[in-house]
């Protein structure tokens, strides 16, 4: 899983971030470092589907946080990546 | 390298940095740099140019107007036409021999006097333009850059070679070409030992203009209109900052 939205979505999931927080905290749980031009790049794609959304006075360490529907779509692609895994895991085991 | 960082920002989108450019550059002041961040800057930007709404119309406006551009150029330059005449040396001289009577000929043939005659042979009045404003000796230089004589094999008994003269007028390009091979001639009889000089294809009637090159003008204006495209869209002043989304309550 390294879709640089999912990997925002899922910070996000856990509680409201500014991008250097998203940073280090996606470092520390899928131990990849984003480069700010992906964070960024994911940032906009996810604020353009309205699955993210700025909160708090503007700022220049701006946080963000997950909306309802991008919080549907995280659910959605996690359990596609189950699915995925799942069944991957079951045919390296039999191969 | 957080200096070049922040420079790269100004790579975005004018409208994309208008919205996110300041939290983006404290993201930079916060965040490690390096290579790799500098990288992923770069690679950020041209995706973020490439999906920018205004890029892609100002690219193809820009990029059809330097094709036009480029087409339009190609018919106002003059065109240049090439005749082309082949000649060998034959006869019982080794092949570093032919290569010397080459060179004594082709010496003869462009030098100063040999080309002035050409140039001033009332039957060819090659360069009027030129000879009225510039010096004759730079009208000969000129001349001597269209002039092309390569060899085109050579052996034990034989050696050919090919006189290639570009010029404005077709007509001209040949009779040029006509002219050199009598002066070859001529060079011939004056070496110490002369050898038999054959012309193995008459000088070439120009069919078309090989510059210019109608494609190759039409490809240079459609690269310049989407380099123009691309630098205007890095260095257009941003838009007045939008105001941030409604925030939930």
């Amino acid at each position: 899983m390294s879709d640089p939205t999912l990997l925002v979505l899922s910070s996000l999931a856990e509680g409201d971030k500014h991008g250097y927080a998203m940073m280090q905290d996606i470092e520390t749980f899928a131990g990849i470092r984003l480069g700010p031009g992906t964070l960024y790049g994911a940032i906009t794609r996810l604020e353009e589907h309205g699955w993210i959304r700025p909160v708090g006075a503007k700022s220049r360490r701006q946080p963000y946080t997950i909306t309802p529907s991008g919080r549907h779509h995280l659910r959605q692609e996690l359990a596609t990546l189950r699915q995925i895994v799942k069944t991957g895991l079951s045919r390296v085991k039999h191969a | 390298m957080k200096n070049i960082a922040r420079f790269l920002i100004r790579i975005y989108p004018a409208s994309w940095r208008a919205r996110y450019g300041e939290e983006f550059e404290a993201l930079l002041e916060d965040s490690a740099s390096g290579w790799p961040a500098i990288f992923d800057l770069l690679k950020g930007a041209i995706q973020m140019q490439l999906s920018a709404p205004l890029f892609p119309k100002l690219a193809l406006i820009l990029s059809v107007a330097g094709l036009g551009a480029g087409l339009a150029i190609s018919f106002m330059v003059t065109p240049r036409y090439v005749s082309r005449a082949g000649m060998a040396f034959e006869g019982s001289a080794s092949s570093a021999d032919f290569r010397e009577f080459l060179m004594q000929c082709e010496n003869e043939v462009l030098s100063r006097a040999s080309l002035k005659g050409v140039i001033q042979d009332p039957r060819l009045d090659l360069y009027p333009e030129e000879r009225a404003g510039t010096p004759l000796e730079d009208v000969i230089e000129t001349m001597r850059r269209s002039i092309m004589i390569r060899l085109d094999g050579h052996g034990s008994a034989r050696l050919s070679f090919h006189i290639d003269f570009s010029y404005r007028d077709p007509v001209k390009a040949q009779l040029t070409v006509q002219a050199l091979m009598v002066r070859f001639e001529g060079a011939n009889l004056h070496l110490p030992a002369p050898v038999n000089l054959s012309v193995v294809d008459p000088p070439s009637p120009p069919a078309k203009a090989v510059f210019p090159d109608r494609w190759i003008f039409m490809a240079i204006g459609f690269g310049a209109g989407s380099v123009a495209a691309l630098l205007i869209a890095i260095f257009r002043r941003p838009p007045p900052p939008m105001p941030l989304p409604a925030q939930a309550a």
